[in-house]
């Protein structure tokens, strides 16, 4: 009943790629996600749906906005953001909280993968399934937009869009999975982000409010926040498209900022958020729950 | 090769005096012990006695505050990826990803482990088999009865087949058939010569499974040997408690001749008598006899049978219980 030591060795990076299988696993089996990924999905057709029948009304002489119906797309995706970053949330959230709070911990930490492997591989495993939920949403917007808008232009930029998109959300999915770690309470760690998520676009349109009636320079101070770096994806696209589509805009974006220093200050996020996990996770002792 | 011989050689698990601390409680007060390959040490105490600081600290989930383990003679803070893809752990109650088949959770714990590709069907059948979970293979965990996720918890522990086998608690809430069966299992690993370290606060559990024993309390490690030697000291003692009148050092002197008393003590006019469990069922009319001829009356007398668990604490802490030494 002996089992030989397994060929080609043993490696970290193997490792970590059976941690990411686990953590896609746990993550999908978890209802909140999935009903998330359905509102997302739901939220871009269901917007879809609802401006191509505001735009019949319009050419019927009913709704004088001008419209380019060609950028539809960029519109549509901007309506789940919202949703996307809260499952960016739930799935950072409840990352290593839920291990604790299931005791499952122990398990997963005695096996011969090291903290670090756990901890890049369930990190790697929550991306793979973000990116993918946030790709499918894009693509799912883009075939929508055909089908209520017709034919689509500036398509050129949809990766560059479905990157910032991505790069930007992580912002709030590195701080809920840092809150996951140093609380291990997976309702904290979802709560807060979430609540800043709500809270920090009123308080940067307050700041802008500030800033233009009192005439002072007060936008730094809504650009250090972090929701500002995680609308990236706002920021990539060029300001005219954005008016010709009609898009709705965040109350961030009236902080429409230069795409590097967004990208540099999720970095900065990202990196602090994550640097305070792994600390956390490569120090403090793995409890029972 | 350096590695291979430090291997050979060393004891599979060395522990040097390791502490361990939750604010003012001091879980770990200096333990240390050494066990050999094929031993199947039992680790008894009382709940919140240490023993599960001390596996925890072995497995590498908590930092002692000083001391070190050795496991295979490697650090496992240094090395342990290593060192635990050799060894196997059930947590106490354990609590399995519930999202996944038992068939499933242990398909990830052969591969996390380094079975090789081809081999983990076979392994997970084989597993599944012995823990008796075939037929359950693939439901969820989380439809799993207690006792069969605590069955599925040692299956995890073997299926890498380990050379270290760490088990906090094994048995605790199995049904009888369950508890003799792996106690019987985890018997043939060590005669196998895996090294198994098995927590419990059932003293029958341990006496039934162990070469050797270990006992903890209150982060003290009070006895550490091998099993035989441990139950002579304390098992099923009965405790006989009289009063007499007149001199009790005198009835105690006399009672000490009886070759059945393993202990006693004075208290004013009560003297405490520890009467090995082996003893003849006449024990307390010698004991009567012995005080009468000390020249002592007996104005009263209570007789007990120690509580197992109790017993081995009190036994050792009466005797200044520090019996310390590698096991064999």
């Amino acid at each position: 009943m002996s089992v030989r030591p397994m060929a080609g060795g043993f490696s970290p990076l193997w490792r970590v790629w059976i941690v990411a299988e686990y953590e896609i696993r746990r993550s999908l089996a978890k209802k909140k996600i999935i009903v998330g990924i359905i509102l997302a999905l739901g939220a871009s057709i269901g917007s879809g749906y609802l401006f191509s029948y505001a735009i019949s009304l319009y050419e019927a002489g009913r709704l004088p906005i001008p419209v380019d119906r060609s950028l539809a797309w960029i519109f549509m995706f901007s309506i789940p953001s919202f949703i996307l970053a809260s499952l960016g949330v739930l799935l950072g959230g409840g990352m290593f909280s839920e291990e604790y709070e299931k005791r499952t911990a122990e398990i997963l930490f005695s096996k011969p993968p090291t903290r670090t492997e756990v901890f890049a591989g369930k990190i790697l495993g929550g991306l793979m399934i973000y990116v993918s939920i946030i790709t499918l949403t894009l693509a799912t917007v883009i075939v929508a937009s055909h089908i209520f808008f017709g034919a689509q232009s500036m398509l050129s930029l949809a990766p560059t869009v479905l990157a910032a998109s991505i790069y930007g959300n992580m912002v709030f999915f590195t701080m809920a999975l840092m809150f996951s770690q140093l609380t291990r309470n997976t309702l904290i760690s979802s709560v807060v982000p979430i609540s800043l998520l709500v809270i920090m676009p009123i308080i940067q349109a307050v700041i802008i409010f500030l800033e233009r009636t009192t005439g002072e320079d007060l936008a730094w101070i809504a650009r250090i926040l972090p929701t500002w770096s995680s609308d990236l994806q706002i920021y990539v696209i060029p300001r005219d498209l954005l008016v010709r589509s009609l898009v709705l805009f965040p109350t961030t974006s009236f902080l429409y900022g230069d795409p590097v220093l967004a990208a540099l200050s999720a970095t900065g996020y990202i990196m602090a958020f994550v640097s305070a996990a792994y600390i956390d996770i490569a120090l403090r002792d793995i409890t029972r729950g | 090769m350096a590695e291979i011989d430090r291997d050979a050689t060393a004891p599979v698990l060395a522990v040097r005096d390791l502490r361990k601390r939750y604010g003012r409680i001091e879980a770990l007060k200096g333990v240390s012990l050494e066990v050999d390959r094929g031993v199947l040490l039992g680790l008894l105490g009382p709940n919140g006695s240490g023993k599960s600081t001390l596996i925890r600290t072995i497995m590498n989930l908590q930092t002692p505050d000083s001391g070190y383990i050795r496991i295979f003679g490697r650090d496992p803070r240094k090395e342990h990826s290593t060192i635990y893809r050799r060894v196997g752990y059930m947590p106490e109650l354990p609590n399995l990803p519930d999202f996944m088949s038992g068939r499933q959770f242990l398909e990830f714990v052969a591969r996390v482990n380094g079975v090789p590709s081809g081999e983990i069907g076979v392994r997970v059948r084989e597993m599944l088999e012995l823990v008796g979970l075939s037929e359950a293979a693939d439901r969820r965990i989380g439809k799993y009865s207690k006792g069969m996720v605590q069955r599925l918890g040692v299956a995890q522990a073997l299926i890498h087949d380990p050379d270290l086998v760490v088990l906090d608690e094994p048995t605790l809430g199995m049904d009888p058939e369950g508890r003799v069966f792996f106690r019987e299992l985890f018997r043939d690993l060590a005669r196998e010569g895996k090294t198994i370290l098995m927590s419990s606060h059932l003293l029958e559990d341990v006496e039934k499974t162990a070469s050797h024993l270990a006992i903890i309390y209150r982060g003290d490690l009070l006895f550490f040997g091998e099993i035989d030697r441990a139950l002579s000291l304390i098992s099923g003692d009965h405790v006989v408690r009289v009063e007499v009148d007149g001199d009790p050092s005198r009835a105690a002197e006399a009672l000490r001749g009886l070759g059945f008393v393993r202990d006693l003590s004075v208290d004013g006019s009560w003297i405490k008598i520890v009467v090995a469990r082996d003893a003849d069922r006449s024990f307390r009319r010698e004991i009567s006899e012995a005080i009468y001829r000390s020249g002592c009356l007996i104005l009263a007398m209570e007789t007990a049978t120690v509580d197992l668990e109790q017993a081995y604490i009190k036994s050792l802490r009466d005797r200044g219980g520090q019996s310390r030494g590698p096991a064999a």
